[in-house]
């Protein structure tokens, strides 16, 4: 899986659907006399070896940042999501959400064709009368007021689509984000005139976020994260980071010190800071130790220069952006460690919230004829009390191009599915001056789609005279290749990497903001005791991800919760209110009341209570328990699609439409009150214990301390060597290698076989290994879903995947037992605090936990059938196919990092079966899918070092140092993961291990891991009670 | 007396049962050797190899660069069909004699070429060749090792080029996979299982060096712990 | 059983006392014969009885059906809980499983006397508690189909089962112990079905009766092998009681587990499962000398003297409890305490309880022998002591998993129908078997107990003797010919 990407990508539309013999994967129980058929291309396409990846480089459209994609496929699908090494955004790395993006363009509730709806409801049709339904209905329309809600993307479209609008005489369209921070975007452009300017951690004395949760979401946050981890990766001096806010988010669990403000008291705080106000009047106002304030003010007026920055979401968002502007102005940050000059552009145009809001009141009043939706979803993402549907309802055609069921969709009258971002054309301008391009990996899953929203236009245009002048182009790729500079020619030399240098014409300015929907002051309007904070969640965004098993499987950071919504509650606060861990509770507003289960969360305000946005789509249709054995792929899962169905509650139904003065919509500024229901469930939560119990797994040490040496620990007699030597000269190996390999061993080199270092054969002469930089890791989970992607896991959480009789039907039920597969996990430790006093600052570490490929491997010699042994090479195999499934393996592992196939998830004809077509399309062809009743687990990603050392051996040489790396440590996006070969020093990975901070867990059990962690590195405060370091 | 021996049947029969047992073990249980479907084409590897001594990789192009060997595609056949229709009035095979085939004809009906020199019409759809040599899903099976290693395909495939119709030759059993990797694979057996021996000059291999030096090579041993192919 | 021509001087014979003493009852072969055969006839109390178990046995086939074609989802297990019910079910069966052997062979090496009236009873559940036990290993396999992969057999695979790990060991531990115990339950029995045969009308039974006496003609001669055999079994049954349940406890000992990893598991699980063994012993004679009737054959004596191996064993299983936190807490062990502290107070504590009570507290009472000759208490107590060692397992198994060594993977478990309806179908198809075989085989030896009773014989020659019963044994020659023959 190399990075390598092929010459040019135009040849591959010619491609057969007909498949190649290579891409079959079934279940290891699988071995039947049936061989089947051997069907050949027609034409072979030229780039492409059977069984060989080809990749090509594309834009990822999951967010508006508009990152770098590597996109791999195999005979012609595309199975694998990497960063684009070349991209000046993500360079190479790829959040969670990024990698999902395969899980849309695999959706199984995907539309097969366009539909259309009469008084009878929704019928499917062909693509030629789709189209010829959307022309009649636009030529009777009346187009005046039209509205065309457009999912917010950078580059050429929104300008082909506001020139096809004026066309037709429709106004130019609105570029929706809803997760967008609305306040920063205005502050930057008064500020700075630019809408994002490149923020440079690593020049940065000091970093404080007045709740800018800038690793998970809040602006471009790949590239935003692989900065701050190399800010903080300089160890000796890196920046102190404070979090400002009512509620420590996954940013904030990063902070070195959290000031748990009162929510909406950031403003004093900042003015305090700026010398606008008193630290006296900061403290009472956010009711947080004078001192504090006293100890941050006196640091930001040191560190020159600092980066402070603000991602406010309640009613005074604007001023306090334009206040932390103004401090970073003092503090010389403008130029330094906020670069105006070398803006991110991706955000550009980005409709205000409240110009969506004045467009639905306009479709209220019926001033509007004709209304366009894609690839944004205003009925869901917009609050409850905005009352969207009966205004939406008033518009007379209302049409959406989106590719699957939402809730808006679900009320229009035509859709013309669009093709998946993989499937289509198109460019984005990421950062001034270079353009990411974007082309089709492969040819769309439904052949019954013929075209992306661009083709469609065009077919359009071309139907009536007066237009079709306009549109020569034969359709949007044409279109784009005759605005490219370069042309048709220069495409294809760009295409190898997408990247190439030029800015892309600007549309023309959008529509003038109009005034802003007159806006309750929340606070003072709203009743209840706790104030009521929702926010984004990191995996779900504004609710785009609910849809995408891997999304909803993979383990919310903060609260580790999945396939489900939760109330944040402090420890103390439960305590008053008489609830615990999982008791529902009834939370109301003045605007509505949602039932939620509690999750006591050290980490929120104790006045406050928080909610995660994202969940509770609506139901939809309902449909009998699903079955892939009796689904018919027809069957339209209306609501947002099967994996979003009756999972939890959407927040914002308890918000009023507030909107502050950048036209963004209020989040955290209203009250609730919350009462106890009497029931509870058990949270789906991968969370066992969030403490240690002073085992020593997550370990930690303070700057001050790190050029320390190390205390001498008495060694007792049969203690193991503490002192870690990689490869083949530490013990590790000589156990890697079994007592025969040992050095000492009487009979050295006689009977060693394949584990004799000096064997021809050479395995023995590797030590795979890897090492997990603590300091590094920000606990963002991307490496979780690099590893479901790539090692072909289910996902177990949907409410269809439980056994049949007198089985619960719940989303996330197998999670509750904790039957979650996730090969690579994040654990949560909270340090400090023991008893969860509100007050107390705690500190938090995450530790990526997977297979530690023990030297010594206590799996091992329990399994009786040799299922699990060691490779010369020094990995701890797991051989599916040997495996009776008596679970011993796991028993035995100290680290728990075995998983076991409870149900067929990976057997075609089960009803737990985890890919239904065409999710099945992803499988990795070089991964078994695993059948019912085996263990399974972390092998290092061994089909990745198969396949370089065949194509070494192919190319006859070595593998040489750094060749590959592993999914997860390819697409962590703060490169804290290193992978490669202990034995040979020339591997980073070697010396790494090395390092000062270098430690193995649960050493004492002699296990010889693998896995190096080096040590977390704490910056407490000068003076400050330092946290337990150890 | 009597009594006696009727009690001394009874292990003998366990013996028997015991024996059984085993025996279906060895047997290679799913084994299909020797499995020798009909084809939609009966493509004659003879004329092909023997007569025309085209290299395997002509057709199967991936063999020496992926875990697949590669199936010819049907344009791959027209290359050379287009023009060598089933009906011709002399064919140098046939010493400049005219010459019919079906299975040529049936080439044409997939190809939906009409007359030679045509090519391939809109029509043509893939040749649905029955599969001979397959393993469990669990199992990866590199034919670039192998090929670059020298391994001749007959080691495995039998002779081919002699074939009227492909059959499985092997067992492709574990047991025969790894005694291959333990005991390691002799270039000279390789070579005289493709039906060459090295003095003979001129024999078609897959490496640059001579038969005759190819094999004088030392045995070729390849790991065989599990994870070489079951991951 | 006499090995030899000339009898010991006296008469009397080591610990074994004569039938006066030992069924004061029981006067003659006649009568032995009479009572203890007659107890074969089927009953309808009995075909109910079996009906039950044949229940209960296809309740836990259908479970395990659904199992298998569900996947072990289906059962109760909540990760990193990965062995759960069935493990402790399958200990359980095979704690069970040892009264037999060592009531039957250690006591009969060591002549103790009151094993003569019940070990035919717990030599049948020895064999039916192993097939019980045997079942599990496969049952919770997560492919029970591809268990073969556990026995070595030549296969073309070439690969073998791995000789380091205990569940290799197992399965032979348990097969051996099934061979030898299921042999010298046969071999003991021949002498007795030669007497039904005898007694048999029906051809059909006859013929069949007669083919598994393997042609007992009760000769001087068959008598000097078959004790020598019997000797040489019970000999060779010995070790194997306290190897086979040492190696299932290597299954815990040998892992790393808190809780697991203890060097004192061996004896304490032999100490527990003779204790567990004895308490099912209890459990199933007791109703049957009501039944049956056999109470002069089953006397008060005996029960005392097995309710004294009760008391001790308890008391071997109490101190082991202790030692086991005692060394916890002498290790300095962070993860040993940690467990050790959870088991009595953590989220487990009331399974714990369950068991130091039922094991430790309540068999205290048997110091008093007013209580250990109650059969009424002995019965309750025979079913606290089940109960108490099912939970003996149910603490080591889950508890442990529970509470391991990486505090984010602690969990719990809750056990489903399906785990509970294959419980309730082990003991089914255990006391199928054992129902089937009351009725089928004598439930006691009436060989060995003829034995102990004085042959009738002419009153000139009782005179002779001295007149009475002690003495019937003085006389020379009479003890080889006749003893334990029926004719």
């Amino acid at each position: 899986m190399s990075q390598d990407t092929t010459k040019t990508g135009v040849k591959r539309r010619d491609f057969l659907k007909v498949l190649g013999a290579s891409s079959a994967v079934l279940a290891t129980t699988a071995c039947s006399e049936e061989t089947g058929k051997l069907i050949p291309y027609l034409v072979s396409p030229d780039e492409t070896v059977p069984g060989v990846s080809t990749y090509y480089a594309t834009t990822c459209r999951e967010c508006a940042a508009a990152c770098g994609l590597v996109a791999e496929t195999r005979d012609g699908r595309a199975i694998k999501l990497e960063g684009n090494p070349n991209h000046p955004l993500n360079r190479g790395a790829l959040c969670a959400r990024g990698q999902s993006g395969l899980q849309a363009l695999y959706n199984p509730d995907r539309f097969r064709s366009p539909m259309f709806r009469d008084s009878a409801g929704w019928h499917a049709t062909t693509w030629e009368d789709g189209l010829a339904r959307l022309g009649t209905a636009l030529g009777t329309a009346q187009k005046g007021g039209a509205v065309f809600l457009n999912q917010h993307e950078s580059g050429s479209f929104p300008r082909f689509l506001d020139s096809w609008l004026a066309a037709n005489g429709m106004p130019a369209h609105l570029s929706v984000d809803f997760e967008a921070d609305s306040a920063a975007l205005e502050a930057n452009h008064r500020t700075y005139g630019v809408a994002w300017p490149t923020l440079n951690f690593k020049d940065a004395k000091l970093i404080v976020s007045f709740g800018a949760d800038f690793l998970e979401g809040w602006g471009a946050s790949v590239p935003q994260q692989l900065d701050f981890a190399d800010a903080r990766a300089k160890l000796d001096g890196a920046a102190r980071f404070w979090y400002i806010g009512p509620r420590r988010s996954l940013t904030g669990l990063n902070a070195d010190e959290w000031i748990a403000c009162n929510p909406g008291s950031e403003l004093s705080i900042a003015n305090a800071l700026a010398g606008k106000g008193s630290i006296q009047q900061a403290a009472t106002d956010s009711g947080v130790d004078p001192a504090q304030l006293q100890r941050l003010a006196s640091e930001l007026a040191a560190a020159k220069p600092a980066l402070v920055l603000s991602g406010v979401s309640g009613d005074e968002a604007l001023d306090v952006a334009l206040a932390v502007a103004a401090i970073n102005q003092a503090s010389g940050a403008v130029g330094t460690t906020i670069k105006p000059a070398t803006p991110i552009t991706a955000f550009d145009g980005i409709a205000r919230p409240d110009q969506v809001l004045a467009a639905v009141e306009r479709m209220r009043g019926g001033q509007v004829g004709v209304a366009f939706v894609r690839g944004t979803n205003p009925a869901y993402a917009l609050p409850k009390a905005a009352n969207f549907a009966d205004a939406f309802k008033k518009v007379a055609l209302k049409v959406s191009f989106s590719s699957y069921p939402d809730e808006t969709t679900e009320m229009c009258d035509l859709v013309i599915p669009d093709l998946h971002s993989l499937e289509q054309w198109g460019d984005a301008e990421p950062v001034r001056g270079t353009i990411s391009l974007q082309q089709p990996a492969m040819d769309p899953v439904f052949s019954t789609i013929k075209g992306s929203t661009g083709d469609v236009l065009i077919a359009l245009a071309k139907k009536d005279a007066a237009n079709a002048a306009k549109f020569p182009a034969a359709d949007y790729r044409t279109w784009l290749i005759s605005n490219f500079a370069g042309g048709a020619a220069g495409l294809a030399a760009a295409l190898p990497t997408a990247i190439v240098a030029g800015t892309l014409a600007p549309r023309a300015a959008a529509a003038a903001a109009p005034a802003p929907v007159a806006k309750p002051s929340a606070i003072a309007s709203s009743q209840g005791d706790l104030f009521l904070v929702t926010y984004q969640s990191p995996t779900m965004g504004d609710g785009r991800g609910a849809n995408k098993p891997w999304l909803q499987e993979l383990p919310d950071p903060v609260t580790k919760i999945t396939w489900s919504s939760w109330v944040e509650i402090h420890p103390e606060t439960a305590e008053r209110l008489g609830v615990d861990r999982g008791d529902i509770v009834e939370v109301k507003t003045a605007n509505g009341s949602v039932r939620a289960p509690v999750y006591p969360y050290l980490g929120i305000h104790k006045n406050a209570i928080a909610i995660p946005m994202g969940q509770g789509h609506a139901a939809g249709t309902k449909m009998a328990l699903f079955d892939p054995k009796h689904h018919n792929p027809g069957d339209l899962q209306w609501g947002y699609g099967r994996y979003s169905r009756d999972i939890g509650v959407n927040a914002l139904d308890l918000l009023p439409v507030g909107v502050n003065a950048a036209g963004g919509i209020v989040l955290t500024a209203t009250k609730a009150s919350v009462s106890k229901t009497g029931d509870s469930r058990l949270l789906p939560s991968t969370e066992g214990s969030a403490r240690q119990h002073g085992r020593e797994i997550a370990r930690a040490v303070n700057a001050a301390d790190m050029n320390k040496p190390e205390p001498e620990e008495e060694v007792l007699p049969g203690d193991a060597s503490h002192a870690f030597l990689p490869g083949l000269r530490s013990p590790v190996a000589a156990d890697a290698q079994g007592e025969l390999g040992a050095p000492t061993a009487a009979d050295a080199g006689t009977h060693k076989g394949l584990y004799d270092p000096n064997d021809p054969r050479g395995m023995a002469k590797r030590r795979w290994a890897m090492t997990i930089d603590l300091a590094r890791c920000t606990g963002c989970s991307a490496c979780v879903t690099a590893c479901y992607a790539e090692n072909n896991i289910p996902t177990v959480g949907g409410y269809w995947q439980n056994a049949t009789i007198w089985a619960d039907v719940r989303p996330g039920f197998n999670i509750e037992r904790g039957r979650e597969m996730n090969w690579i996990r994040l654990e949560r430790y909270f340090e400090g605090n023991p008893d969860g006093k509100f007050g107390q600052d705690f500190e938090t570490r995450f530790v990526p936990m997977l297979c530690q490929h023990c030297g010594n491997a206590p799996c091992e010699p329990v399994c009786p059938v040799y299922a699990t042994y060691h490779s010369p090479d020094g990995l701890n195999v797991q051989v599916y196919n040997r495996c009776v499934g008596t679970r011993y393996c796991s028993n035995n592992c100290p680290y728990k990092v075995r998983y076991f196939n409870w149900f067929g998830y990976g057997e075609q004809d089960r009803k737990q079966y985890a890919f239904p077509e065409p999710l099945n399309w992803q499988l990795n062809p070089d991964v078994t899918v695993r059948g019912k009743g085996v263990m399974e687990k972390c092998s290092f990603c061994v089909q990745r070092i198969r396949e370089s050392e065949n194509r070494a051996a192919a190319e006859h040489r070595d593998v040489q140092a750094d060749e590959f790396t592993t999914a997860c440590a390819q697409a962590c996006p703060s490169r804290a993961i290193t992978f490669g070969d202990a034995a040979d020093p020339n591997w980073t990975v070697a010396q790494l291990a090395h390092d000062r901070r270098a430690y193995h867990v649960f050493e004492e059990l002699n296990t010889y891991t693998a896995v190096v962690y080096l040590k977390k590195v704490n910056h407490p405060a000068t003076g400050a009670a330092a946290p337990a370091a150890n | 007396m009597t009594k006696r021996r009727k009690w001394t049947a009874i292990p003998g029969l366990i013996a028997l049962a015991v024996g059984a047992v085993m025996l279906s073990a060895y047997s290679g249980a799913s084994s299909s050797q020797h499995n020798s479907p009909v084809q939609p084409i009966n493509f004659p590897h003879t004329v092909h190899v023997q007569k025309l001594g085209m290299n395997c990789l002509y057709c199967h192009n991936a063999a020496n660069k992926s875990m697949d060997p590669g199936l010819p595609a049907v344009s791959t056949c027209v290359g050379c069909h287009n023009m060598i229709g089933p009906d011709r009035t002399q064919s140098d095979l046939h010493g400049g004699k005219p010459y019919k085939s079906e299975e040529l004809a049936k080439l044409y009906k997939y190809a939906d070429i009409s007359t030679p020199g045509a090519g391939m019409g809109p029509n043509a759809k893939p040749i649905p060749w029955v599969r001979i040599h397959k393993l469990p899903e669990y199992v990866h099976f590199p034919h670039t090792r192998h090929v670059n290693a020298g391994v001749t395909c007959q080691t495995c495939h039998g002779q081919i080029q002699n074939m009227d119709r492909v059959y499985q030759n092997a067992s492709l059993n574990m047991g025969w996979c790894v005694s291959c990797h333990v005991n390691g694979y002799s270039p000279k057996e390789g070579l005289e299982a493709a039906g060459y021996s090295p003095q003979q000059a001129g024999t078609p291999t897959t490496a640059s060096v001579s038969p005759a030096a190819l094999a004088s090579g030392p045995r070729k041993k390849a790991r065989y712990d599990c994870a070489n192919c079951h991951y | 059983m006499a090995t030899t021509a000339t009898p010991l001087p006296s008469g009397q014979r080591p610990n074994i006392p004569s039938a006066a003493v030992r069924f004061p009852a029981v006067k003659s072969y006649e009568q032995v014969d009479a009572e203890i055969a007659g107890t074969l006839g089927p009953s309808l109390g009995w075909f109910a009885a079996l009906g039950v178990a044949i229940l209960c046995m296809l309740l836990g086939a259908t479970a395990w059906t659904y199992q298998i074609h569900e996947g072990l989802g289906a059962a109760g297990y909540q990760p990193p809980v990965m062995w759960g019910v069935y493990i402790v079910t399958f200990v359980f069966w095979v704690g069970i499983g040892h009264a037999g052997t060592l009531i039957s062979a250690i006591l009969y090496l060591f002549r103790a006397g009151f094993r003569t009236s019940i070990y035919r009873v717990s030599e049948a559940m020895t064999v039916f508690a192993v097939m019980t036990a045997g079942l599990f290993p496969i049952l919770h396999l997560g492919r029970p189909w591809k268990f073969f992969y556990l026995i070595p057999y030549p296969n073309w695979r070439l690969i073998w089962p791995n000789p380091k790990s205990p569940l290799v060991w197992d399965v032979f531990a348990i097969l051996t112990y099934l061979t030898v115990s299921a042999t010298f339950f046969y071999v003991g029995l021949i002498p007795d079905i030669a007497i039904l045969r005898d007694r048999e009308k029906n051809p059909m039974r006859k013929s069949i009766l007669a083919m598994l006496a393997l042609g007992w003609r009760n000769s001087d001669r068959e008598w000097r092998h078959f004790t020598r055999a019997y000797l040489f079994l019970a000999a060779f049954a010995t070790p194997l009681v306290l190897s086979v349940h040492s190696v299932v406890s290597f299954d815990f000992a040998m892992a790393l587990s808190p809780g697991w990893h203890a060097t004192i598991f061996p004896p304490y699980f032999v100490a527990g499962a003779i204790f567990s063994g004895i308490g099912m012993v209890f459990t199933i004679i007791i109703p049957l000398r009501k039944v049956f009737h056999l109470e002069h054959y089953i006397t008060l004596n005996d029960i005392d003297a097995a309710a004294k191996l009760c008391l001790f064993t308890s008391c071997v299983v109490g101190l082991a409890y202790l030692t086991e936190f005692q060394v916890a807490w002498m290790s300095g062990n962070r993860f040993e305490i940690d467990y050790f502290w959870n088991r009595v107070f953590g989220q487990w504590a009331w399974a714990a309880w369950i068991m130091l009570i039922c094991n430790c507290v309540i068999p205290l009472s048997l110091f008093s022998q007013k209580l250990r000759r109650n059969t009424k208490w002995l019965f309750f107590l025979s079913l606290t002591t089940n109960l108490g060692m099912w939970f003996e397992r149910f603490v080591i198994v889950v508890p442990s998993l529970s509470h391991e060594f990486e505090p984010w993977q602690w969990g719990t478990y809750h056990p489903t129908f399906v785990d509970y309806s294959i419980l309730i179908g082990s003991f089914g198809w255990f006391f199928m078997w054992f129902l089937l075989f009351i009725k089928q085989l004598p439930v006691m030896a009436m060989a060995e107990i003829k034995e102990i009773v004085l042959p009738r014989l002419s009153h000139r020659f009782h005179a002779a003797a001295g007149g009475t019963e002690e003495a019937g044994f003085a006389n020379p020659g009479l003890t080889d010919t006749t003893s334990g023959g029926s004719h």
